[in-house]
């Protein structure tokens, strides 16, 4: 009997330490410490910088986050959410959230906080809005709405003046607002797979635009002054219902490639021939004559064409 | 000895680990932690239910005895449905979710297929043979979600706010789809789980300290159901809702207020926790519908959408307005089947839809397309069939229009109207055209005399015997899920080509599976409005059914199946409703109750 006391007291002795040694503050760096729960965040929470719930099967979002407000990266990838709470507007320091692959139908307007935020990953979830807030963000640089719902984008998004990359592709967009112009320091733009008729005459105002994605839409023209696109490299239109281009194109010097397979494109403008530096022509799927082909290759022989 | 020693070290190990329990947990108040504990003990007994039922499976039971497990093992999903789908709404899907194939837009071809009650409902209520391996996959995935749903569980934050929340929701998914037997088709138990339901929802309400009446009108509510439970087609769901369960969110409501336990703002929802009851004025949230900034009060944004609605300016030809095709004076239909398209000397692909409650659609046209008026709007007027118009010719030609632009500065600040002010005030106009004031309204905001006997048949029919309330849900009557009214349902119903009932041929138009290609949308539609149906015949996405009276047979007869068709995917059962003839006189009478007389008023701007 007085072994199994000892023993017990050995056993208590043990474990009491185990616990204390469990609640010691375990020294951790808040810079590069990754959270993977809101309570254990919440032990940090003047410091906690990065929190991540990926793929944690979560349904929702405790409303406690709120108070993880030096929290400056949001990981919530991959889970089952269909909402936020409104108390996630107060974590004033974000600057990276990705909410990619939940089941968002809209944002909260209390977003509006999140004033340091740069990067904000929204693809694969059910998004046809933004909250009015969202246009308040002035240091966005990055926002991906590929894989939501979107039929037109409210004109606020012109107020994103530091947005360098805009990702929409995979949405059901019918038409951009002429707001879009606006975002003069815009480097890549993808609206790849929506149902867009044309683009605005306004986004040829994005000098800085790098790379541009069309395919998959039903656009008939491109803006005729495109060719005040200075910076583009790229262009894909494949998969639209172009007939011809516009002249200008060819004033694009930077223009590497050009991705214009199955369209309606019979003839090409006459000043593609002098775009020696593009490298990269493709042209399958259009009724393009073999004499042009021809004649084009004669006169682009350092390009790629394909057809 | 032995034995002993392993006593004493688990109670030390419990003493810890409770004072470490002590130590970390959040101070609760006493009816959390009760909320909590019941939910946690149900869950646990959910789990037990459905692992027992799996042992049975594999010790060789019957089909008869699973039924029985089956009905035991929802009873006690029944007890925390409120707060799994509240809280869990994931869980929820995996456990009770309806039985469609679903896929995300990403991967169209990869279906995913539903699991849970279901599901499993089918299975062992399968005529022969039971397919035992099936039963075995189904038990699997629903045990997989039930103890998902318990392990969860223990992280949900109660607060007296949300408790009373939830439970307010699960009142009103019970009057929608509990009691229509929308989530239990065939064991048709749905009655008797309503009572525990309602028990379970008496219990919670105990924990709240002064809340006899509360207590006392769900007991009444329990008693009434009770009383009836045996007969499900007999039911009197009218009375059921108006006398009983209204009355019961009423007092939640009252009990929130004069408690001081705050409303949970809930502002991506479409009804709002601080209503009284699901039928209140009001109650369905417009502005969940309209896009950020729609301006839903501005009363010189919807007279500028009412000036724009008629004007033939918006098309290509100047022959076609809004109007034209949606008629004020026929509820805002055309009355034809199809009307005719401006290109091509054709017809149009599709019927013209009724605008009164447009607004209050998660999605707008028969495929599901589009989410706002303002989109729907772009469309109809671009396309070259509809409407042809080119927004730079409309700008150019309003902005010369003086009476027009008169309008337009009284709610714009442009000196142009520009192509989103155009949208944008024809989507105001549209939003004006929502009333719910039929008489069926009014009957359940307590007006008992608002429908006729005959009508309250109807609807008892419609709720009940007749199944059309489990995809045309209250108080839309549309297939917008309750109680969150934010998912449209598609379904698959077989509609014919004409109302040649002899030689019928099936139509043939894709429906939702142009939207995505996803191999369960083809054929699949939209479920529109039942409301004002008395008045915007003909009927379907194509026109085909001219009268109530053939729609009615045509659901009688089993939809599509019932015609004849090889329908595969066909949602709607292909089962006989077996409605007898003053049955369907009943149904046709109650759709004449839910004619919006206020939406024709408020045309007058």
């Amino acid at each position: 009997m007085r072994l199994n006391i000892k023993m017990s007291a050995v056993i208590a002795f043990l474990l009491l330490k185990g616990y204390s040694a469990f609640t010691q503050e375990v020294k951790i760096d808040c810079k590069t410490h990754v959270f993977k729960t809101i309570p254990e965040a919440l032990a940090y929470k003047d410091c906690a910088q990065k929190l991540s719930m990926r793929v944690a099967k979560i349904e929702k979002v405790s409303d406690k986050i709120g108070a993880l407000t030096a929290i400056t990266y949001l990981d919530l990838k991959s889970n089952s959410l269909r909402e936020l709470p409104a108390s996630i507007g107060a974590l004033s320091k974000l600057e990276q959230v990705i909410l990619s692959e939940n089941h968002l139908k809209g944002l909260p307007e209390s977003i509006e906080g999140w004033l340091a935020l740069r990067f904000i990953q929204l693809d694969n979830n059910s998004l046809s809005d933004l909250p009015l807030g969202m246009f308040k963000l002035k240091n966005l640089n990055t926002l991906d709405l590929s894989w939501n719902n979107f039929s037109s984008l409210n004109p606020g998004v012109g107020k994103l003046k530091q947005l360098r990359i805009l990702d929409l592709n995979h949405n059901g967009l019918l038409v951009l607002p002429k707001e879009i112009g606006k975002l003069r320091g815009l480097e890549e733009m993808d609206l790849s797979f929506n149902k867009l008729k044309a683009i605005p005459e306004e986004m040829v105002r994005m000098s800085k635009l790098k790379r541009l994605a069309l395919a998959n839409n039903e656009i008939e023209q491109l803006p005729a002054n495109i060719g005040k696109l200075k910076s583009l490299k790229s262009i894909i239109v494949t998969n639209n219902r172009l007939k011809t281009l516009p002249e200008s194109i060819s004033i694009l010097k930077e223009l590497e490639s050009l991705y214009l397979s199955y369209n309606q494109i019979e003839k090409l403008p006459g000043s593609i021939y002098k775009m020696s530096h593009l490298r990269n022509l493709v042209l399958v799927g259009n009724p393009i004559s073999a004499a042009e082909i021809s004649a084009l290759k004669k006169a682009l022989p350092n390009t790629n064409i394909v057809f | 000895m032995k034995h002993k020693l392993k006593t004493k070290v688990l109670l030390i190990l419990a003493a810890v680990l409770s004072l470490a329990a002590g130590m970390s947990a959040v101070k609760k108040s006493e009816i959390e932690a009760k909320v909590a504990r019941f939910y946690r003990l149900n869950a646990d007994s959910l789990n037990t239910a459905v692992l027992h039922m799996k042992q049975h499976l594999a010790d060789g039971a019957m089909q008869e005895s699973l039924q029985e497990d089956f009905i035991q093992a929802r009873i006690y999903y029944k007890r925390i449905e409120a707060f799994v789908e509240y809280h869990l709404p994931e869980s929820a899907i995996k456990i009770n979710g309806a039985n469609l194939v679903e896929s995300e837009p990403s991967l169209p071809e990869e279906p995913i297929l539903p699991t849970g009650f279901q599901v499993l409902e089918e299975v062992v209520y399968a005529e022969e043979p039971f397919d035992r391996q099936a039963a075995k996959m189904e038990i699997d995935g629903l045990a997989f979600a039930c103890n998902r749903a318990r392990v969860l569980g223990a992280n949900i934050e109660f607060s007296e706010a949300n408790i009373l929340d939830a439970l307010k929701l699960n009142l009103y998914r019970l009057i929608t789809k509990g009691i229509s037997g929308f989530d239990a088709p065939v064991a048709l138990n749905s009655l008797p789980e309503a009572v525990v339901s309602l028990a379970a929802t008496q219990q919670v309400l105990n924990y709240f300290p002064q809340s006899g009446n509360m207590q006392a009108a769900t007991a009444a509510a329990l008693d009434y159901v009770q009383m009836h439970q045996d007969d499900f087609d007999g039911f009197d769901r009218a009375k059921f809702i108006a006398g009983y369960i209204n009355p019961l969110s009423v007092l939640v409501y009252d009990y929130q207020l004069e408690h001081k336990i705050p409303f949970i703002q809930a502002p991506n929802r479409a009804i709002p926790a601080n209503i009284p009851h699901l039928f209140s004025p009001g109650a369905i949230d417009l502005s969940f519908y309209a896009p950020a900034g729609a301006e839903l009060n501005n009363k010189e944004l919807a007279a500028l959408g009412k000036i724009l609605f008629e004007d033939k300016r918006l098309s290509v030809a100047n022959n076609r307005s809004c109007a034209t095709c949606h008629i004020p004076s026929k509820a805002f239909t055309d009355g034809l089947a199809l009307n005719e398209s401006l290109v091509g000397g054709k017809k149009l692909m599709r019927n013209t839809p009724s605008l009164i409650n447009a607004a209050y659609q998660p999605v707008q046209f028969s495929d599901s397309r589009i989410t706002f008026l303002e989109d729907q709007i772009h469309d109809v007027i671009a396309n070259p069939e509809e409407m042809g118009g080119r927004f730079e010719q409309i700008r150019a030609s309003l902005a010369k229009d003086k009476v027009f632009m008169k309008a337009y500065k009284a709610a714009f600040a442009g000196k142009k109207p520009a192509a989103d002010e155009v949208k944008k005030a024809l989507a105001a106009y549209v939003r004006t055209l929502s009333g719910f004031n039929s008489a069926f309204d009014r009957y359940m905001q307590g007006e008992q005399t608002a429908m006729t006997a005959e009508q309250i048949n109807g609807f008892n029919l419609f709720m009940g015997k007749a199944k059309c309330g489990t995809c045309h849900f209250m108080p839309t009557f549309t297939g917008a899920a309750p109680p969150y009214y934010e998912k449209m349902e598609s379904e698959v119903l077989g509609v014919p080509q004409s109302n040649d009932t002899l030689n019928p041929k099936m139509d043939t138009d894709p429906g939702k599976f142009q939207v995505y290609g996803m191999p369960h949308h083809l054929y699949s539609f939209k479920t529109a409005t039942v409301r004002n149906a008395a008045v915007t015949a003909p009927y379907m996405h194509n026109g085909a059914l001219k009268t109530l009276r053939e729609l009615i047979d045509f659901y009688n007869r089993g939809g599509g199946q019932g015609l004849g068709f090889e329908l595969e995917h066909q949602t709607l059962p292909g089962d006989l409703l077996h409605l007898t003839e003053q049955e369907k006189k009943n149904i046709e009478a109650f759709i004449g109750a839910l004619t919006d007389t206020v939406s024709y008023k408020k045309v007058q701007l």
